[in-house]
């Protein structure tokens, strides 16, 4: 078992090199420890008795498949950009602590003929653009307008493009009913001090009229 | 300590292609390419392999009807992958388009998890019709050979165990203690609740008034870390495996009400984490026994009781059975 422990390491190594060299954001001390843990769980897997039986079982076709699936895995999880190493991405949904002084959200607000205002849930009237994706189009946009309001022209039509796209498709449900304006407001809730939890502030990022233009 | 599904029959590869596959079906209907064609070019920074085409072609390329036939190609490869047709060729193709189909979705925005277990699966899948070992042919009423169907369903199983694990590390490793400690839990229940993906506001925004929460969540956050961490032990302790699909299910759950956030695909893969011999198996029997009872039900009696033209060779054998039974039975007059 000590020579397959090694020819692990063995492997190991060469892979940790190659994942450094396509792109990390920790520094060499740092990857060197990320690297380390990883090490660590694939010994530990190894030293299950079952699944180690199990292997010694497969064909080498089965164990090359297994490798090269097993390998990717880790190569995307020692990789910083998981844009880079996409479909073998970094799994690290909520790793990092963070605790800014106030939690903010982008909701996207629309008003109807009828006066009714209400947030508009994006992914229900463009699935593709459901979980998330949409809002953090709406994100990068509304970030980059309130940097910089005046000359972030093409952010404002961009903006505006993605607001009227969803209006689009909430108007084609709802043609009683339609949309009239539709706009990206930015809360700040506050959440730390239990004193003051729930306070927020909304601020209008960008509204636009539908069948017009501006804010 | 034994591995779940060592003795997999060969079924269990048909039973995981058509399931992996058929969710993919799903996810494709419900998330058609073209309306990526109507979204500023200014959002999108290709990932993976999409990186290699030049800036200058995504303009040509991302027109409505190439991307609506993009998604139609991948679509109709998917359904050919759930029924079986030409499996090499065609479990290569959606592979790759499944692939394409999803970079250009993460493209857009960020590079999400929600799907790639089930991308994971089809790779799987693929890689083990390419380069695996042939399934052994057996004869009609020959036993199944143990374990000849097991390898795409444990690597699935570990490979899904495995990335549960990374997570967990990660956030050890990262996150260390003040992750449990600090305000993190908090902020991502406020946070994550107002941005009205599933629910308007999930009940994450009760933390800003029900103080009590916090400490509880942040506990649960922790247990089901180190839950996550041992996920592969759920491949081989049978106690551990019962442990773990209850917290990652409830897990699901909860980050779905509290936080908007819906790993539809990853509870529909958790399948993988069942016996497929004890309960796949006798269910999928037992699905199969309803079917053909309907089917009887609906079938025209009089075409039944001839049972030439509509049924099926085994079928027709045995009402010829019930026939001569019949006849044997007649009195002699």
């Amino acid at each position: 078992m000590l020579r397959q422990l090694g020819m692990i390491t063995a492997v190991w190594v060469p892979l940790c090199l190659a994942a450094y060299a396509f792109g990390s954001s920790y520094g060499p001390l740092y990857y060197s420890f990320m690297a380390a843990l990883l090490l660590g769980l694939l010994l530990g897997l190894w030293l299950i008795a079952p699944l180690r039986d199990y292997w010694a079982s497969l064909s080498g076709r089965s164990r090359a498949v297994i490798t090269i699936l097993t390998l990717a895995t880790l190569f995307g999880q020692l990789v910083a950009d998981s844009g880079r190493s996409f479909p073998f991405p970094r799994w690290d949904m909520y790793t990092i602590s963070e605790a800014p002084e106030r939690a903010v959200v982008h909701q996207v607000i629309g008003t109807t003929a009828s006066g009714r205002e209400f947030r508009v849930r994006p992914g229900l009237y463009i699935p593709s653009l459901g979980r998330s994706r949409y809002r953090s189009g709406i994100e990068t946009l509304s970030e980059r307008l309130r940097a910089e309001p005046e000359g972030a022209a093409e952010a404002r039509l961009d903006l505006e493009r993605m607001l009227k796209l969803l209006a689009r498709a909430y108007n084609g449900r709802h043609e009683s009913d339609p949309l009239t304006s539709i706009g990206v407001r930015r809360l700040e809730i506050e959440y730390r001090d239990p004193e003051t939890a729930g306070h927020r502030r909304a601020e209008s990022v960008y509204a636009v009229r539908i069948g017009g233009t501006g804010p | 300590m034994k591995l779940l599904n060592r003795d997999a029959p060969p079924e269990a590869v048909t039973f995981l292609r058509v399931w992996v596959f058929g969710l993919w079906l799903v996810e494709l209907l419900i998330h058609p390419l073209g309306v990526l064609g109507e979204i500023p070019v200014s959002l999108l920074d290709p990932v993976g392999v999409l990186r290699a085409v030049p800036g200058d072609a995504w303009g040509p390329l991302l027109q409505p009807e190439l991307l609506t036939a993009l998604w139609v190609a991948t679509l109709a490869l998917c359904l050919l992958s759930v029924v079986g047709l030409w499996a090499k060729p065609t479990l290569l193709l959606t592979s790759v388009l499944l692939t394409v189909h999803q970079g250009l979705l993460r493209s857009f925005s960020f590079v999400n998890h929600a799907e790639l277990s089930l991308l994971l699966g089809a790779y799987v899948l693929t890689l083990f019709a390419l380069f695996g070992p042939r399934p052994p042919r057996r004869s009609v009423g020959e036993a199944t050979t143990p374990g000849a169907g097991s390898a795409p369903l444990v690597t699935l199983a570990f490979l899904i165990a495995l990335t549960y694990s990374l997570v967990a590390l990660t956030r050890f490793a990262n996150g260390r203690l003040d992750i449990f400690l600090s305000d993190s839990m908090t902020y991502w229940l406020v946070s994550r609740s107002h941005r009205g993906n599933l629910l308007t506001t999930a009940f994450g925004h009760l933390a800003l008034t029900h103080l009590w929460l916090r400490p509880v969540m942040k506990g649960a956050f922790f247990v089901t870390t180190v839950v996550e961490l041992l996920a592969p032990l759920a491949l081989v302790l049978r106690w551990f495996r019962y442990v773990f699909l209850a917290f990652v299910i409830a897990f699901h759950v909860i980050v779905a009400l509290f936080m908007n956030i819906l790993f539809i695909e990853d509870l529909f893969l958790l399948v993988v984490f069942l016996d497929y011999r004890k309960t796949i198996a006798p269910l999928l029997a037992r699905l199969r026994r309803f079917g053909d009872a309907a089917l009887s039900r609906v079938r025209p009696p009089a075409a039944a009781a001839v049972g030439v033209e509509t049924a099926g060779p085994d079928e027709r054998a045995s009402n010829l059975v019930v026939l001569k039974g019949r006849a044997d039975s007649q009195p002699d007059t």
